[in-house]
Parts: C-alpha cells; structure tokens; sequence
C-alpha cells in the first residue's frame, strides 16, 4: 500500500514539475480565425521580407495531399508550405502524395475509403462530386474566398467547396518561322482554318502534330472543336445533358465531332496510334508540323524543353469567327468536412492564393493563368505574354468535358469521352460512339444517385 | 486470411451496388452479373484477355521446349545464352512496355528501321486492334520466355541419358526419339508451364497498360484494365468485383481443367 501512495505521489509531483516548466499557462486563450488570419495577411503583405512572428497560438496539424509531376515536386510544393510554417511556427503541415505520379486521384480515392482522407486536398478530374455525394467536403464562403476573381467559380449548388487556384487555355500553338517562311495568316474561322491545312498540306508539310498513345492527348482538340461549336449556345451543357433537354446524339455534337474526326483524319501525322504526349511535341518541335493543338501549359515545356522555339497561339475557329478560349478552370484546393482545423486550412489557402511571391511562382511553373483578383506578375514566355494581352477580349468558357461546380461531368465521364476520342481519331463510327456515349451517360447519373 | 478473405469480400461486394467510397451500399442482387454477360466494354476486354492467353500460351511452350532443346548442351556458348534469354525475365514489365512501345513504333522506330535499312517497307503494328493485341502478345512473350526456357530445361536434366542412348541403340529416329521419350517425360514442366502461362495471360494488364492504354478507344483493353477501370474511373466497385470474381472463377476452372489432361500424359520411367 505504502509503494502505491508513494508511486501516485511521484507521479503528482512529476506532472506538476512539467507543467511548471512549460512556457504556455493553461489558461491561455487558444488563437482566434480571426487572429490567425489577421497574421496572415501582415505576412502576405510582408511577403517580400517575412519574419518569424513569436506567436502564442496552440500547436495546429494537418495534411496536404499533393499531385507530383516532373515540375510541381515535393520539395516544390515545401517551397509553400515551409514558408507559411516559417510565419506560423505553431503549424506544422504534413504533405503527402501518392507512391506514384500518375495515380494521385485514385489514391485519393483509396484514402478516403480507408479512413484516411487529408485535410487538404488537390481533387482529381473527376472533381468533387464523390466526396460531396456524402457531404464530406468543407465549405468556403464568399468572405473565406474574397480573393477570387470570379466568384462564381466551381460552385455546386451555390456553395464553393474548391478553391480554382489556375486557369488554362487550350488552342492551337503554331510554329512563326512555318506561318512566314509560307505566307500564311492566322485562321479566324473553321473554313479558313481547313483552307489552311489544305494549303500546308500541298506544300508537304504535315498541318498538325497528333499522338493517342497516352490517351488523352487528342481529347484537346476534342475538347476545343466541342467547346467552340457547343457552349457560345449553351454554356451549361453538362447539366442540360444530365436532365435529359439534349443529347450526346444531338445533330450539332455529332457534327462537331465529325470535324474532330476530318482534322485528324486529313491534317494530322499517320502514325497516331504510336504517338505519346512527348513525341507529339518533339514533332513540333522538330518543325514536321505547321501546329500542334495544345494547352497554354505547352508554354512551360517550350520555355523548359526549347526555349528559343518560336510559337505563337490562336484559338481553334468556329463557324462564326466569335472564337472560344475553352478554360481549365477545375483544379483547385479541396478540404475535408471532418478536419479538426478548419479555419487554420482556410488560412492556409488564403496564404497560398494571396502571397504574390509563392503564387507567381507556382504559376510560372506552366505559365498559368490566375484565378484571383490580384494581378500576379511572374516571367513569360513571348507566346504567353500574347495570349496575356488578347485574353481580356476572349470569349470564355470551362472546356466542354471539364467544367467545374454544377457544370461537372457525372462520374466516370470524363475519363469515357477522352477514351472515346482516341477511338473516333482511330476512325470509329461517329454516331455508334455517340449513341454508346448517350446510353453511359444515363448509367453514370443513375450510378451516381 | 490473406487469400481467401479477398476472395469472399470480392464475392460479397458483387452483389451491392457499392462505389469504392461511401460508407453506404445496397445489396442489388444478381444485377451486375446480368449486366457483365451484356456489356461490350467486359466482352470486348474478355476476348482480347482470351488472345493474349491463347498466343502466349502456345508460343511459350512450342518455342519453349525447342529452345530449352538447342540449349540443352554444355558450353560457354549454351551457357551465356542462357543467361541472355533470362535478362528479359527479371525485367520490370513497364520497363519492358516502355522499351518495345519505343522499338515498334511506326515512324522512327527500331523494328522498322531496321526493315527499312534491308530495303523492306514500314509495317504498322497498331493498324487494327487484332495486330496490337498480337504484337503485344509477342513482348510478352519476349519477356517471359527466359522464364518457360528455363523450366524446360531443368525438367530435361531430369531426363536419364540411357533411355535416349538405349533407343539409340535400338536404331530411333531424332524425331521418334522426341515423341517417345523426351516429350512424354516432359510433360511435368508442361503442365507447369501451361498453369503459369494460362494464369499470367489472364491477369495481363502492365504491358498493355504501357503499350496502348487500352486503347483506341476500349479495343486493346484487358479483362483486369476493365475491372480497374470500372472500379475506380467510373466508381462502381461492386461491379468491378463482380467481373473480378467470375475471372477468379474462369481461372479456377481453366486450371483444373487443364491440370486434369495434362496430368493424363505423365508417365513414370
């Protein structure tokens, strides 16, 4: 009896002694959002010569799962997050991706099922809709995302559950020296442009460059002919496709993609099949062909791959010479419903979209466009800084197949209509694929209930 | 537990409408069954998976034991081609789908330079969906023969010298010689060969997911490409289980049968 009085006494002793040597009093109060954020925004507006505030806030944890490629790597996306610890000493951010590059959504995807789902996240293609299906995603008010250009941006329902951190355009990039060399000028409408490739094609060079080997590559220019033909009359395509108003049969669609069909058919390199992202670009690069349809992320691989190649950019044509600029604008920041630190990830978020230095960098790593309202100035390639000067006269919308918020493709369809593209470049039956198209379509909705 | 609970949760969540994610699942009955003996993106799948099996399974044992036949001699230079045709077998498979995609391309690549250096046109191994699935069944094949040579050759070891020496003797052709003897006594590394050759040519996903992704379209996918895919591209993981489920059952009965004529053949000396 007289060990154990003497065991618990030594124990009490002992805590009080640890207690007595640590540096916060229990009664201090935890750090308010309002406080954090406060600190935040002094150290965005600091951005340029940051210092270690002294803070008193209690210790905050959580994860970032991130999507590696060649350029966004680990000790890239560190950059960001050791920079905002560094003015937070209370946070520690534990960034995490998958094992392998390429599989990041599914991992994603596997995490959450196990229980395991990060704090914050970058949602894959398929956005957001299978975690909202189970209300598992955090919302970010207006006044949480006052930084944002557009505000409208990726909402589903009339709530914001993404932050869109980039915006990307995707059109046809020409090589200058080809267009001089032959005389030729920038095509404004869909007969101008086959009047084009027919003219290159006579003087034997190859009009674009075209691969479907890695399997989305051709769905670019899929994506830019549907976009152009399809959203000026009817922007919200995808939800008008899931109540059943329209078709995937519809006569402007399949006509749409039967000029897809014609461009690769008539005007692209005869070895698709073989051809890989990267091939397709040594084609353009090498000079075999006149243009190669492209995101303006191809900026970034010029700039890194061949920087002296002299590209220029123009906006696939339609009938009508009212061009679209088909906008990426899906990707973003995503946290989890059931974080236990909500307002210090909308902090976080807020550093990430605010601090001019970080987010430059970030965009500059493919020559990106932003999504906030402050103008972010990084370093641009000529074609980029082009495409800067005639985007406030572009008619914009999301590109058909990756629209964000309620214009979202159900589930699965995405990933169906890039595989269908490769089938129809390959020569299958236009109609056949939309009919099949059509019949998934309704499975994915009814799959999704 | 490793083996068969997968199996037995496999075979439960192909009755349930489940997505991979929810919490929440309904159980749909035979629903997914239905639909798999119906829909052409499992059929289609399936009988490519069925090529593949069907090609590599013959090329590895025809080429096998003719191989391991030329090899079965003493030497340096049996030996180090013996090690020349095991390197491809210790090959990752992406490595190797990343080598052959490169080798059989059809603008610059290796095979067709090389056609090309002896005055020979261009051939396009990706002209129709039936030419890829038989050009990668060669890579595989390329890659796993070191593996089937192999066996052949150590079940020709086992092979006792006198019983050609005594058929020799006896006057037998080479040709009788290989009927009567050396192929009834090698049939263990038959039945061997034919299990690993059926159950690698049903599971094939890594090379044709480097090679072609499937792809154009859905024509070169695999039987497991589909299932993935379903599983995690379209979130229908109960019936990605279900077609999961009834390959672990085409295996299954494949393997017996197989096992039970092979087996038949064996002989004891």
């Amino acid at each position: 009896m007289k060990k154990v009085v003497s065991i618990v006494v030594m124990a009490m002793l002992l805590s009080v002694m640890v207690i007595g040597c640590s540096t916060a009093s229990p009664s201090q109060p935890a750090t308010t959002a309002s406080a954090a954020a406060s600190a935040t925004e002094q150290a965005t507006q600091a951005s340029a010569t940051p210092t270690v505030a002294p803070t008193t806030a209690s210790p905050v944890k959580f994860t970032f799962f991130v999507h590696l490629t060649p350029i966004l790597t680990m000790d890239f996306w560190a950059s960001c997050t050791n920079k905002y610890t560094k003015l937070h000493p209370n946070v520690t951010i534990n960034l995490i991706s998958a094992p392998t590059a390429d599989n990041g959504t599914d991992y994603l995807k596997t995490l959450y099922a196990t229980g395991q789902m990060p704090d914050l996240f970058i949602p894959g293609p398929d956005g957001v809709s299978p975690y909202l299906k189970n209300n598992d995603l955090l919302e970010f008010t207006d006044a949480d995302a006052d930084y944002m250009k557009n505000m409208d941006l990726g909402k589903y329902n009339g709530k914001r559950y993404v932050i869109v951190y980039k915006e990307q355009v995707i059109g046809i990039f020409y090589n200058k020296k080809i267009f001089a060399d032959n005389n030729l000028a920038i095509p404004t409408t869909y007969a101008d442009f086959t009047k084009l490739c027919d003219t290159l094609n006579t003087k034997g060079i190859t009009p674009l460059a075209m691969g479907i080997k890695d399997g989305w590559t051709q769905n670019v220019l899929m994506d830019e002919i549907l976009s152009t033909y399809l959203l000026p009359n009817n922007p919200h395509w995808a939800p008008d496709r899931t109540s059943g108003k329209i078709k995937c049969t519809d006569q402007n669609v399949v006509d749409a993609v039967t000029k897809y069909q014609d461009i690769i058919k008539n005007y692209c390199n005869k070895d698709i099949n073989s051809v890989s992202y990267t091939q397709m670009m040594d084609i353009y690069f090498s000079g075999k062909t006149a243009m190669i349809p492209m995101g303006s992320w191809l900026n970034g691989e010029i700039q890194r791959a061949k920087p002296a190649f002299d590209s220029g950019f123009f906006l696939m044509p339609n009938d009508t010479a009212n061009n679209v600029a088909p906008i990426y604008a899906a990707e973003g920041l995503a946290a989890y419903a059931q974080t236990k630190n909500p307002q210090a990830i909308k902090d976080f978020v807020r550093f990430f979209m605010t601090d001019a230095e970080w987010y430059g960098k970030f965009l500059k790593t493919e020559e990106l466009f932003p999504t906030t309202k402050q103008a972010v100035p990084y370093e641009m390639s000529s074609c980029r800084q082009d495409m800067e000067k005639q985007f406030p006269n572009w008619i914009t919308h999301e590109v058909w197949s990756n629209g964000s918020g309620d214009d979202t493709f159900p589930t699965g369809m995405v990933t169906y209509f890039t595989t269908m593209s490769s089938a129809i470049a390959a020569g299958a039956d236009v109609k056949t694929e939309l009919a099949k198209a059509d019949i998934e379509w309704d499975k994915a909705v009814a799959n999704s209930k | 537990m490793f083996m068969v609970l997968p199996v037995v949760m496999c075979f439960f969540y192909g009755f349930t409408n489940w997505d991979g994610m929810s919490k929440n699942f309904r159980f749909i009955g035979f629903s997914n069954y239905l639909e798999l003996f119906s829909d052409q993106r499992v059929i289609g799948p399936f009988l490519n998976t069925l090529v593949i099996t069907v090609v590599t399974t013959v090329i590895y044992n025809v080429l096998g034991i003719l191989l391991a036949l030329m090899m079965d001699k003493a030497g340096k230079v049996y030996r180090f081609a013996k090690s020349a045709f095991f390197i491809p077998t210790i090959l990752s498979s992406v490595v190797v789908g990343f080598i052959w995609s490169y080798m059989i391309q059809t603008d610059g690549g290796v095979v067709n330079t090389l056609l090309n250096i002896i005055g020979l046109p261009s051939i396009n191994l990706y002209s129709t969906p039936f030419m890829t699935i038989l050009t990668i069944s060669m890579i595989i094949t390329w890659q796993g023969m070191g593996l089937f040579t192999t066996i052949y050759l150590a079940t020709l070891s086992t092979i006792p010298q006198e019983l050609n020496e005594a058929a020799t003797v006896d006057g037998a052709s080479p040709i009788r010689k290989f009927f009567k003897i050396t192929l009834p006594l090698l049939m263990p590394g038959i039945t061997l060969n034919c299990i690993l050759a059926l159950t690698g040519g049903l599971k094939q996903f890594d090379i044709v997911k480097v090679v072609t992704n499937g792809g154009p379209g859905f024509s070169t996918q695999t039987i497991v490409m589909s299932a993935l895919s379903y599983g995690v591209d379209y979130m229908r993981r109960g019936y990605s289980t279900a077609i999961l489920f009834i390959l672990f059952l085409v295996i299954g009965t494949i393997s017996v049968i197989q096992l039970s004529i092979t087996k038949k053949f064996e002989v004891d000396y």
